[in-house]
């Protein structure tokens, strides 16, 4: 053992203790000397922890010591000291251009890897991509991740499937090719996709833990604010499911910050259109529109088209459904188109709907009746009751308008049966009930019908409606 | 607009554009010369990964050497003051040498302490000289048992830049 009072550790261990790079006995032979006081040690090792690089010290604010140290220089002034880059810069420049045609190298393998994945039968999937080294690629992961996003909507066990396989890799990624922050970016992306398909399931405990998943890991990612906003914008679409609409505003600003941080105008349209949503749940129709014009200027069509499409159907419906039909009639054309290229089937049959709503709604009610005829016998031929229901009494109002009652009437005496046949409701039944028998005898008002859909599409919302007619009936 | 995907638009191609803001970014947190090609290798090859999400690769690159010097900084505090409570609970809870050398020990332990917070003085003698585990340091103390490790730190770095004349800033 050395001296303590009189042997100095030396100035390579003193920067060496700085780092945490001695082993505990050499360690505690520094502290032990350094308890003694000696004077030329203590500043020995404070020049080695250059003053003013403070853990946590900022740009353009005093830098301090704790101490109220008024010698500190600030971080401009240490920002033009010549401290020497250069060869850090070009060993950098050099390590990159390998590291980047190997990274691009890894990209074009990806098509083959995803044709050997779907090759295969899907409960085999999990287990290869496991077990095979090849497919622990981040470009993989992030192609899958990318098809489940893209797959959400329409598709939600496949989505689950690419999000579970994409998870499968991102776990399995090796940490000497891939850099640490990026991995744990990529899994918390993983997490969070899972999370949000879980949540279209209706799978919320589940849902909560993956995002929880997602949270953690991105503490210990590049702290990224694009990465961080497109987390809690998944996560504020889980909030807003469970009715924990505070939880889902708070989230959805803190990602509205984050966007305009990362200076991602689609994030910040991404955050508007969900506060949209929101506001929606809440019944705030007016501050809804308002959100959903202004995000739906940020989105980028490139970025996300669903989701671009997703929202151009709200606004219309928004638009409808506060009477503004001249509003809405400007934005179909571009709707439809988005259908056309995006939509399924059924959320084409539903904008149809919404059309012949516009129409009505702007007194073009003979195509108004063309429009609810088709998506009637879409929905009829998909097995919908509930909303071949509804699209009946818009269009058995339509006929009325026109003064079709033989019409109305046939098609009173259609709704019952299919209804009955798809639908087990018995308060939903009741109240096309009450509508058939004020046909039959011709005591159907406008302002009936308008009760009887209104109460079915309160229904959805709330199961436990129960429907109350002003004429008496029900 | 989306990114150019990296086979159109390199990433070593923004690295001349960049480098003069990056310097500066450097300097001003004091990293040492040897230790700025991790701080700068970890950051381009995040980007590198996240190429096609990011919409202004000069701005994203900027700021996230800045994370990392932070990060840096705030890394080789934690290991200092790590090897500083490990040190002193080797020197000070498990003494194995003679008496007199022992009480000097305490003497120059105590001499240090006097230069701190009544709060830090007090803490430090239960956990180092009367060798208290963290839970019953709290308990003594009247802290919460998850708060301990957070208040300890901050007497830890107190002391520490007494002892070393590093003065970084209280984490917060």
């Amino acid at each position: 053992m050395m001296d303590h009072k009189s042997e100095h550790p030396g100035r390579a261990s003193l920067a060496r203790f700085t780092r945490g790079e001695l082993s505990r006995e050499e360690s505690r032979e520094v502290v032990r000397h350094l308890l003694a006081g000696c004077p030329v040690c203590r500043a020995a090792v404070g020049s080695s922890w250059p003053q003013g690089a403070k853990a946590g010290a900022r740009p353009g604010g005093n830098a301090g010591n704790g101490n109220g140290d008024s010698n500190v220089i600030s971080f401009a002034e240490r920002a033009h000291r010549a401290t020497d880059y250069r060869d850090a810069f070009d060993r950098v420049a050099r390590t990159l251009a390998a590291r980047e045609e190997s990274f691009l190298s890894e990209r074009r393998e990806v098509p083959a890897l995803r044709r050997t994945l779907e090759s295969l039968p899907a409960a085999e999937r999990r287990s290869r991509v496991r077990e095979d080294v090849t497919f622990h690629r981040w470009s993989l992961a992030e192609a899958l991740l990318d098809e489940s996003h893209a797959s959400g909507g329409a598709d939600v066990a496949r989505a689950q499937e690419l999000a579970e396989l994409a998870l499968e890799v991102a776990e399995r990624l090796d940490p000497g090719r891939y850099p640490a922050a990026a991995v744990a970016d990529l899994r918390a992306r993983a997490w969070a996709q899972r999370g949000n398909t879980l949540r279209i399931q209706a799978l919320f405990p589940q849902s909560r833990e993956a995002f929880e998943k997602a949270t953690q890991l991105l503490a210990e990612g590049s702290g990224d604010p694009a990465e961080r906003c497109r987390v809690l914008l998944l996560k504020a679409a889980l909030a807003g499911d469970v009715k924990s609409y505070d939880e889902a505003e708070r989230l959805l600003d803190r990602a509205l910050w984050l966007g305009g941080r990362a200076g991602d105008r689609h994030l910040r349209g991404a955050a508007l259109v969900r506060k949209s949503y929101l506001a929606q749940k809440r019944d705030e129709t007016e501050k809804a529109l308002e959100l959903m014009r202004s995000g739906l200027a940020l989105v980028d069509p490139e970025e996300d088209p669903r989701m671009l499409l997703v929202a151009q159907h709200n606004l219309v419906h928004m638009l409808v459904d506060t009477g503004r039909y001249r509003e809405a009639l400007e934005r179909v054309e571009e709707t439809r188109n988005l259908h056309l290229q995006l939509g399924g089937r059924l959320d084409f049959l539903r904008f149809r709907w919404l059309e012949g709503k516009i129409y009505q709604g702007l007194g073009w009610v003979r195509q108004a009746v063309s429009l609810y005829e088709d998506v009637r016998r879409g929905f009829v031929s998909e097995g919908l009751g509930f909303d071949m229901a509804l699209v009946s009494l818009d269009l058995a109002m339509a006929y009325n308008q026109l003064g079709r009652e033989s019409e109305v009437a046939e098609l009173a005496e259609e709704m019952l049966p299919i209804f009955r046949s798809r639908e087990a409701h018995q308060e939903a039944l009741a109240a096309v009930l009450t509508f058939r028998d004020a046909v039959r005898n011709r005591t159907a008002t406008l302002s009936l019908m308008q009760e009887v859909s209104d109460y079915l599409r309160r229904l959805r919302a709330d199961p436990s409606a129960r429907f109350r007619s002003s004429q008496g009936t029900g | 607009m989306t990114q150019p995907s990296i086979a159109q638009q390199g990433i070593t191609e923004i690295l001349p554009r960049v480098r003069p803001a990056l310097e500066r970014v450097l300097g001003g947190y004091d990293i040492p010369a040897e230790d700025a090609e991790d701080v700068l290798q970890d950051s381009y090859l995040v980007l590198l990964h996240k190429w096609e999400q990011v919409q202004c690769p000069e701005a994203w690159l900027i700021g996230t050497v800045r994370k990392k010097c932070i990060m840096y900084w705030r890394k080789r505090r934690r290991r200092l003051i790590d090897a500083m409570e490990a040190s002193l609970l080797e020197l000070l809870v498990e003494p194995a040498r003679p008496l007199q050398e022992n009480r000097d020990l305490c003497r120059d332990f105590e001499r240090v302490l006097a230069r701190l917070p009544p709060r830090c003085q007090t803490l430090l003698r239960l956990r180092f000289v009367l060798g208290l585990s963290p839970c019953e340091v709290a308990a003594e103390m009247g802290y919460q048992p998850s708060s301990i490790r957070k208040i300890t730190s901050r007497c830890l770095g107190a002391l520490t830049r007494e002892l070393t004349a590093v003065g970084f800033l209280e984490e917060r």
